[in-house]
């Protein structure tokens, strides 16, 4: 080396002289298991996106058009972009509302563990118990689903609800996933407005300010850091939503998202190309989302 | 016609029947090859024969509703309910486990019984529509090959149909060995069939027999305009056909 390091006189390679390679040998074994089982698919599968179905013959970028003309898909984006905004909205609203009335009230430990135990079921399961209450009966049979059963009870007539299209079979879906993700929101925001020094709020009642202003003025910009956190890991989770879809509906009546076409694409109708393009196109989607995440979440880190 | 992931197959099975019904054994074959287009007028006509059931008024237990949301295995037990829901089901034979799972204490062709799907043009009669087990041999040995014959012998298949319930296709099978009445007649219906053939959408590629056929069902159903539901599966078949 040309310039002599004063801590090593003997020069020599920096690098292996100070065992700066210390760390990459722990972390070699996690990064061999990253390689095999996320890098190396992933670069596999935009590189079959351009194949045909079985592997074989390059195509080019026919398998994008298809997937973006084809009526299905459509109503895949249209759909996921419903999801998007109803389910997150929802969930992080209903979340945080919960998050800062709870605190006021004796139960709250109980009512927070009622909100939060969805989340400790699988999402399939989730998905058959919702099935169950929406289940339609015939009229004047009874009726074995929970909401048709209230709408008998009040003098209505059943409803087949996951067969209204296209926007009650929807909304009832994305019920079932607000359901089951609304205590996760609840309980990170609860976290952090409990982390707000009570004197901040005090002060802005003291001075005059009604509820509804401390909660818009004061609470909600000092939530803003987790709100933003909350908002883009439901946007990151529902953009991927399966399970709830495929055991409900199978994306029949309007209802399809884009990872039950991928899933279709590959599983039912053996089309490698297609289900290659339809993954990389949902990581596309995904990863703005995720890159905004990292962002702030680098920011927050620079400013401590 | 409800089933989870693989709603719209029992449509499927309903147009299919039609199809050899008002069709015949030779366009049904042309139909799942993709001969003839799905705009044909006979698949029409065949798909406008099934609809006219479905959507008759008083003809389906809950209507069109309830054709779409009951789970396939669930609507047989509308025939046993006092007031009876329904007297008719059609069906393949492996719904018998699902009537005997509801209602226990049901006694074959006293309380239920079975006939064959009935004709509707009298040129084509009652052909029949099954899927079955099939045998692959991977390697051309004696020893292979020795297997599937035997598989196919009349003494092989009523261990068999013996055991599982299943119907034999050899035709010197000994009615005696079906577990219940309504497998024998089943079988006996097989054995006399003049012309049988095998499940259109389970032979069709899967975008189309696993696919845009059973949505395709379930929209027309629905409600959805039937020439576009075809159009729908004409588009996807050529796609999924031409290779």
């Amino acid at each position: 080396m040309a310039a002599s390091d004063p801590l090593y006189p003997e020069g020599g390679d920096v690098f292996l002289r100070t065992k700066r390679w210390t760390p990459w040998v722990y972390v070699a074994p996690a990064l061999v298991l990253l390689t095999f089982f996320l890098i190396y698919p992933s670069i596999n599968t935009i590189r079959l996106s351009f194949f045909d179905r079985r592997a074989e013959t390059f195509v080019g970028f026919a398998n994008y058009v298809y997937s973006f003309t084809n009526s299905a898909m459509l109503t895949a984006f249209r759909n996921n972009a419903l999801w998007v905004a109803v389910f997150t909205t929802l969930t992080v609203s209903f979340g945080l509302i919960l998050a800062v009335l709870l605190d006021r009230v004796c139960y709250e430990k109980i009512i927070k563990s009622l909100i939060f135990i969805p989340m400790a079921i699988s999402m399939v399961g989730a998905s058959v118990i919702w099935k169950f209450v929406y289940a339609y009966r015939p009229a004047g049979v009874a009726q074995i689903g929970l909401l048709n059963s209230v709408v008998v009870a009040l003098g209505g007539e059943p409803i087949g609800w996951l067969i209204e299209r296209p926007w009650i079979n929807n909304l009832c879906l994305i019920a079932v996933g607000v359901w089951m993700w609304t205590g996760f929101c609840m309980v990170v925001l609860s976290a952090a407005y409990k982390s707000i020094p009570r004197q901040l709020m005090e002060a802005a009642r003291i001075d005059g300010a009604t509820e509804w202003q401390v909660f818009w003025k004061v609470i909600l910009p000092l939530l803003k850091p987790t709100v933003a956190v909350v908002t883009t890991t439901m946007v990151v989770f529902v953009l991927k939503i399966f399970d709830i879809v495929y055991v409900m509906t199978n994306g029949n009546y309007s209802t399809e998202v884009i990872a039950n076409r991928m899933y279709k694409e590959q599983f039912s109708f053996w089309n490698y190309g297609r289900a290659s393009t339809i993954a990389v196109i949902l990581l596309v989607l995904v990863v703005p989302v995720m890159l905004v995440n990292i962002r702030r979440f680098r920011q927050q880190e620079a400013t401590r | 016609m409800e089933s989870g992931a693989a709603s719209g197959w029992v449509g499927t099975d309903w147009i299919e029947d039609i199809m050899l019904r008002t069709a015949g054994p030779d366009v049904y074959d042309k139909w799942v090859n993709h001969e003839i287009s799905w705009t044909d007028p006979r698949v029409k006509k065949a798909f406008e024969y099934f609809g006219q059931i479905v959507n008759a008024p008083g003809y389906i237990y809950g209507g069109a509703t309830g054709a779409l949301t009951i789970f396939f295995g669930d609507s047989p037990a509308a025939m046993f309910t006092d007031p009876p829901g329904a007297y008719m089901h059609r069906q393949a034979t492996f719904i018998q486990s699902f009537i005997l799972g509801t209602n226990p204490d049901l006694v074959a062709v006293e309380d239920y019984n079975v006939f064959v799907f009935p004709p509707i043009s009298p040129i084509f009669g009652t052909p029949l529509l099954g899927a079955g087990d099939l045998v692959g041999v991977f390697n051309d040995t004696p020893e292979a090959k020795a297997l599937a014959n035997y598989l196919a012998s009349a003494e092989a298949q009523e261990i068999w149909c013996g055991g599982l319930g299943k119907l034999g296709i050899n035709k010197n099978v000994d009615p005696a060995v079906y577990p219940d009445p309504i497998t024998t007649q089943a079988a006996a219906m097989l054995a006399e069939a003049e012309t049988f053939r095998f499940d259109g959408s389970d032979l069709m590629p899967g975008a189309v027999g696993a696919g845009t056929f059973w949505s395709g069902v379930l929209d027309y159903i629905s409600g959805i305009p039937l020439d576009t539901v075809l159009a729908a599966i004409e588009a996807s078949a050529v796609d999924a056909y031409g290779e």
